[in-house]
This record gives C-alpha cells, sequence and structure tokens, in this order.
C-alpha cells in the first residue's frame, strides 16, 4: 500500500509542470523515504532527477517498494483538475496497475477522485557519481529563467563562463551577441536575491539554450537556483522544493566538433 | 604661451580682425605690453604685409558754452584717427584692433579644411557645428565671431552696427563649402581612407566598409540605382534585403520625362546656382525627387539670360550623349539641389552619400570653378558646364561599386564563423547504467 498527501496540490501541479515539457513518461519510485524520479528525455541530452522526502509529506505510508510509470501528460491533466489550495492525496495498491489521486478541498467539503492507469516503463536509471564541482552558482531562478529566455533569441547555444569575478551568459548568432554578467552580491536583505559563486577553478561550457529553457519551468518551485558546472561533465540545475526535496536538472554540455 | 611666440608662430590669425582687448584676456599681460608687442610685430610685418588697424579714441565731446563735455569713445580707422584727435578734448587714442588690410580672403578655404582633416585622422566624425568652430589656437578665441566673414563681424562689433544678420547667415552658407573642399583634399590623400565614412562611400570600394555597419547600409542604398538597371524589369521579391534595395530604386522610377529633365539639370550645376540666387527658400523646402522636379521646371521657366541659354546649349548635348545613363541621372539630380541648399530634409543615408559625390565633384571641376558669395549670402559655385560630362562618369563607377557590397550583407556569415563547431553530447556519455 502506498499513500501520500500532500498539504497544497498546487506544489504537484508545478513539480508536473517543471517536469512535462522534458518527460512524456516517467516512473516514480516510492519506498519509504519518499518519492524518486529519474528519466532522460527523448534525446538523451538531459536528465531529470526528483526527489521528494517522506517528512515533506503531510502524511506518507509505502509498506512496499513500489515504481509507478506514469504518463505526465495524463497526470498533469488530471491534477489541472484540483484547486491551488487543496489537498492531493495519491493512493495505490501493491502491484495495482492503477493509481488513485485524490482532492479534497480545505473545509472537506469536496472531494474528489481520479483514476489513472499505470504503465510499465523500460526505463533504465542511471548512475550518477558525486562531483567535486569547479564551480557553484547559486542565483535568483527568475533571474536564470530570464537570461535563458533572452538569450535563447540570440543563439540556440548558451555559454556559460564562471570565473571568480562572476558569471557570464553568452550566446552569439545572427542577430548579434548577448552578454550577461552577474557578479556575486555583497551583501542582500533577501537571501533569495543573492548571487553566490562558489569557485574552485574557472569553467566555460556551452549549453543548448533549448534545454535550459525546459529546466525553468521549474521556477516556480523555488526562488533560487543552483548551477554547477565542471569542465567535462553535464551541468546540473537544481531548484529546492522547500521541505520537500528537490528537482534535479542535468544537462550534458556541447562539445567541439573535432570532426569537422 | 607668450604673445611673442604666438606672433612669431603664426598662431593668430590676422585674416580676422584681432582685438586687443581679448589678447589682454588670453595672454593675461597688461595693455602696454601687448601693444608693444603687437606693434613690433606689424612693424615687422608692414613692408610686407598691410595691416588695418583700428584704434579707441577716447575724449571729451565738445559743446559750446562749457568746458566739460561728454565723455566719448569711438573706434575709429587709423586714418581716420586725426580728425577724430582733433574733434574732441583730451583726446588720447589706443591700438583696438588689427587685422590684414583687405583680408577678406575666406579663412574658411584655407583652415577648415585643415580641421576637417585632423578630424579625419583621430577617426572622429565631425560634429554638425564643428565646422562652425574657431580653431583654438588663434589667441583670439571668443571674440573673433564667424571666421568666413572677418570684415563685417569685425565692423559690426567694433565701429557701427551695419549688418549684424548677414554675417551669421554666410558664416552657414561657407560651412558646407569648406566641407566640400575639405572631402576634396582628403579624398586626394590616401591616408584618409579608411577614416571618413563618407570617404569609403566615395571610394566605391566595397572592402574598405565595415560588415554591418550602418555605412555599409547607406552606400549599399546608394548604389541602387545601377542594380536597377542591371535588372530594370526584376519585381520587388518579399525578403526585407531586397525591399531596402528597391527603396532608392523606386526615387528612380520616376516618370521618364522627369528623368529627362533631372539629366538636363544634372550636368549644369549653374543653372541651379543662378536660380538659386533667384529663389532660394524653395529649394530649401524641396525634399523629394519629385519636388526637385517642380522646383527645376520653376527655374527653367524662370531664367531667361544668356548665361541660361548657353547652359541649355549644353544640357541639349548631353542630353544626346547620356541617354544610356538615364538611371543615374536623377541621383545626379538630386545630388546637385543637395549640394546647393543646406536645409536639405533629406533621409541621411541619401545625403550622406550624395554630399560625398558633389565633393568628388568639386574636386574634379575645381580648377574651373568660380566662387562667390550673392545678395543673399548663398555661395555660389560656378562650373564651367564643359566639365559637366566627366563628372557623370565619375557617378557611375560608385554606383556600380557597392553592388558588390550587397552580396555580404551585414548578419549573414556571421554566426559560424564565430561560433565555434559544437555538437551536443549525450547524458549517457557522462552516466553509467546502473
Amino acid at each position: 500500500m502506498f499513500e501520500a498527501r500532500l498539504g497544497q496540490a498546487t506544489i504537484l501541479k508545478k513539480i508536473l509542470d517543471a517536469i512535462k515539457d522534458l518527460l512524456n513518461e516517467a516512473t516514480f519510485d516510492c519506498s519509504d523515504s519518499g518519492i524518486q524520479l529519474q528519466a532522460m528525455d527523448n534525446s538523451h541530452v538531459s536528465l531529470v532527477s526528483l526527489t521528494l522526502r517522506s517528512d515533506g509529506f503531510d502524511k506518507f505510508r509505502c509498506d512496499r517498494n513500489l515504481s509507478m510509470g506514469m504518463n505526465l501528460g495524463s497526470m498533469a491533466k488530471i491534477l489541472k483538475c484540483a484547486n491551488n489550495e487543496d489537498n492531493v492525496t495519491m493512493k495505490a495498491q501493491d502491484n495495482a496497475d492503477t493509481v488513485t489521486i485524490m482532492f479534497e478541498s480545505a473545509n472537506q467539503e469536496k472531494v474528489s477522485d481520479y483514476e489513472m492507469k499505470l504503465m510499465n516503463l523500460d526505463q533504465e536509471h542511471l548512475g550518477i557519481p558525486e562531483t567535486d564541482f569547479s564551480c557553484v552558482v547559486r542565483m535568483p531562478a527568475m533571474e536564470f529563467a530570464r537570461i535563458c529566455r533572452d538569450l535563447a533569441q540570440f543563439s540556440e547555444s548558451v555559454v556559460i563562463c564562471c570565473t571568480k569575478e562572476g558569471v557570464k551568459f553568452s550566446a552569439s548568432g545572427d542577430v548579434g551577441t548577448a552578454n550577461i554578467k552577474l557578479a556575486q552580491t555583497g551583501s542582500v536583505d533577501k537571501e533569495e536575491e543573492a548571487v553566490i559563486i562558489e569557485m574552485q577553478e574557472p569553467v566555460t561550457l556551452t549549453f543548448a539554450c533549448r534545454y535550459l529553457n525546459a529546466f525553468t519551468k521549474a521556477t516556480p518551485l523555488s526562488t533560487q537556483v543552483q548551477l554547477s558546472m565542471c569542465a567535462d561533465v553535464p551541468l546540473v540545475v537544481e531548484y529546492a522544493i522547500k521541505d520537500l526535496g528537490h528537482i534535479r536538472y542535468y544537462l550534458a554540455p556541447k562539445i567541439e566538433d573535432n570532426e569537422t | 604661451m607668450s604673445l611673442k611666440k604666438a606672433l612669431d608662430d603664426c598662431k593668430i590669425d590676422f585674416d580676422r580682425c584681432v582685438l586687443v582687448t581679448d589678447l589682454l584676456e588670453e595672454y593675461k599681460l597688461s595693455y602696454k605690453e601687448v601693444n608693444d608687442v603687437l606693434e613690433a610685430y606689424i612693424k615687422d610685418q608692414e613692408p610686407a604685409i598691410k595691416f588695418e588697424k583700428r584704434f579707441l579714441v577716447h575724449g571729451k565731446r565738445k559743446t559750446q558754452g562749457s568746458d566739460s563735455g561728454e565723455d566719448l569713445y569711438s573706434v575709429v580707422m587709423e586714418n581716420k584717427m586725426q580728425d577724430w584727435l582733433a574733434k574732441v578734448q583730451d583726446a588720447e587714442s589706443q591700438l583696438y584692433s588689427v587685422k590684414i588690410a583687405g583680408g577678406t580672403k575666406a579663412p574658411a578655404a584655407i583652415f577648415k579644411p585643415m580641421q576637417h582633416m585632423e578630424v579625419k585622422l583621430a577617426k572622429v566624425e565631425q560634429r554638425p557645428g564643428a565646422g562652425k568652430t574657431v580653431p583654438s589656437a588663434n589667441g583670439v578665441t571668443p571674440s573673433n565671431g564667424v571666421k568666413s566673414q572677418p570684415n563685417k563681424s569685425e565692423s559690426s562689433k567694433s565701429v557701427v552696427k551695419l549688418e549684424p544678420s548677414k554675417s551669421s547667415l554666410k558664416a552657414e552658407t561657407t560651412k558646407p563649402e569648406a566641407e566640400k573642399s575639405a572631402a576634396t583634399k582628403s579624398k586626394s590623400s590616401p591616408e584618409t581612407k579608411k577614416t571618413s565614412p563618407k570617404d569609403q562611400a566615395s571610394k566605391a570600394k566595397p572592402a574598405a566598409v565595415k560588415k554591418g555597419s550602418i555605412n555599409s547600409f547607406f552606400t549599399a542604398a546608394a548604389s541602387k540605382p545601377k542594380d536597377v538597371k542591371a535588372t530594370p524589369s526584376k519585381p520587388a521579391s518579399g525578403t526585407m534585403d531586397n525591399f531596402f534595395k528597391k527603396q532608392p530604386a523606386g526615387t528612380n522610377k520616376s516618370p521618364p520625362e522627369s528623368e529627362d529633365k533631372s539629366k538636363q539639370d544634372a550636368p549644369n550645376p549653374n543653372k541651379k546656382e543662378a536660380a538659386k540666387k533667384k529663389s532660394p527658400s524653395p529649394t530649401k523646402k524641396s525634399t523629394a525627387a519629385n519636388t526637385s522636379m517642380q522646383l527645376f521646371d520653376e527655374e527653367s521657366a524662370a531664367e531667361s539670360s544668356d548665361e541660361e541659354e548657353k547652359l541649355d546649349m549644353l544640357r541639349r548635348k548631353v542630353i544626346e550623349s547620356d541617354n544610356e545613363s538615364d538611371l543615374e541621372k536623377p541621383a545626379s539630380s538630386k545630388r546637385r539641389r543637395i549640394s546647393d541648399s543646406e536645409d536639405e530634409e533629406q533621409p541621411p543615408k541619401k545625403s550622406a552619400d550624395e554630399e560625398v559625390i558633389t565633393v568628388d565633384e568639386e574636386m574634379d571641376t575645381e580648377p574651373a570653378n568660380e566662387t562667390y558669395l550673392d545678395e543673399d549670402g548663398f555661395v555660389i559655385t560656378q562650373r564651367k558646364p564643359a566639365k559637366a560630362q566627366p563628372v557623370k562618369k565619375k557617378v557611375s563607377p560608385k554606383a556600380a561599386a557597392p553592388v558588390n557590397k550587397k552580396k555580404s550583407p551585414p548578419s549573414s556569415a556571421k554566426a559560424g564563423k564565430d561560433a565555434p563547431k559544437t555538437k551536443q553530447a549525450g547524458i549517457m556519455n557522462f552516466f553509467t547504467k546502473k
């Protein structure tokens, strides 16, 4: 038996919005520690890793480890039926082929439940090694989203260059060249507005704008985003989900084409 | 710098009226020192150069029946000073201003090109008002006023207010001419090639124009007449690029008779100049090719002098010999109009280009030209009509060359160049399967 209850359906909605553009289907791995999801996008360029800790739920029960393959589009449709303030409960029996998603209004006067068919997804799980990143940048998630959106107008690729002076996002294309530099903020009143750079050594990597923009769909989940970079290692874009877990996106860098 | 050194180094331009008071201020000297130095300098120069000196006469007006009259100050010419000294009581005189006698040779012609060149060498574009500035080394900077008309500004300042408005008007009119001559010079000197965007256009070398610069855009637009000529039947395609290129062509596609008109006018600058003498204001109002046509119509109707008849003859000759270059004509006619009027409301790209062309023409025809100021203060350059035909030939290569420029659109090939070739790696390359 699996049952997980969240106080606000809006969080689950945001999580679904954050991943459904990249993933059509995904397997939610439920265990007593929580819910985990790991999946690559169709082109196998990026990887999404979602962790929802059990202690972040209002109620969490998982008697046996359970993998629930879901069509994320369908799940998003169901979640649209919920009000933001509704409680949401996911329930599944052991070895069941359906999952029940139940919405309860705050005053318990309205209860709606939706049953969704589960899928057997043959998805590979990848082992993600521990990495000491050369640069870790924490910055406002909104700012990152804005930068990705703006630079996408110039080029398909964004060059992220992190030095001790700050982090520079550059794009160059037919329109011209765009450079956005962010310096580390000295002291800010609001923590969420801070730009903090932890740098071991300078890094310059090139990434596809398209994926970065897909990652920024998670912006509503968190005020800050963390970019972890290391040479020849996928970029990790992490959005923390307050009191619940995090969503991490891994994006393979663009590498120089030696063949041409 | 001391006054003496400034004088020795010819830093003070006596072509313009040099006021002693200005020298006092500039060099922080006493009147006596300035006077002595200046007198000595004038004495040195005197046999070779004639100076026109003015003196300030101070005295008391002689009034009947009273000994003490009113104080009287007057600035008088040297030759009239004795009269004034005799006229007033307790008269004393002091040197007030000095300039070269009859020094009406336009300082603009000498100095402005120099200044222009300096600006070019510094790779700085000349500000619109820069032509009016007085060289700061002159030592009499603030008070000298307008360069081009030293006599009038001086007289208006020192003695009587004669024609205060005229001097300013003439200052305006002389400016473009100075620029023209400056550009003429710059064209002849190879080192200025890269500096002035106008020159780049005039050279008509596509390689000299930077990719993507506004300059390249302008020249490309100006080059259109030639392009249209090469493919006259080609309709405008949907691309923005073509649209921009077609624009100038549209101006050329004026009715044939209007083209003829402008053709007629193109090789005969005298006509317009003469017309301008008569009515300068309509020239300023005209903005587009059509209006210029109207303008020329008016002119031809209005003029009937002998000079005009000669010009008409020449015009006919030109028309006969130049039928094939009809597409260039509207541009040249318009260009002439621009060169005549300063306040032309033209799209900047055209005026920029056309000015340069005018300058080139001037250079070629310069020995035959006669420049003078008319009654209304306009600078009139009278060209020998025989030179008009070569001028046209000059224009055509200019129009032809930017065709090459069009082939290098500012943005097209850039992306490939500056972006290193990259390929997207797969995430599986970095992580292993569990």
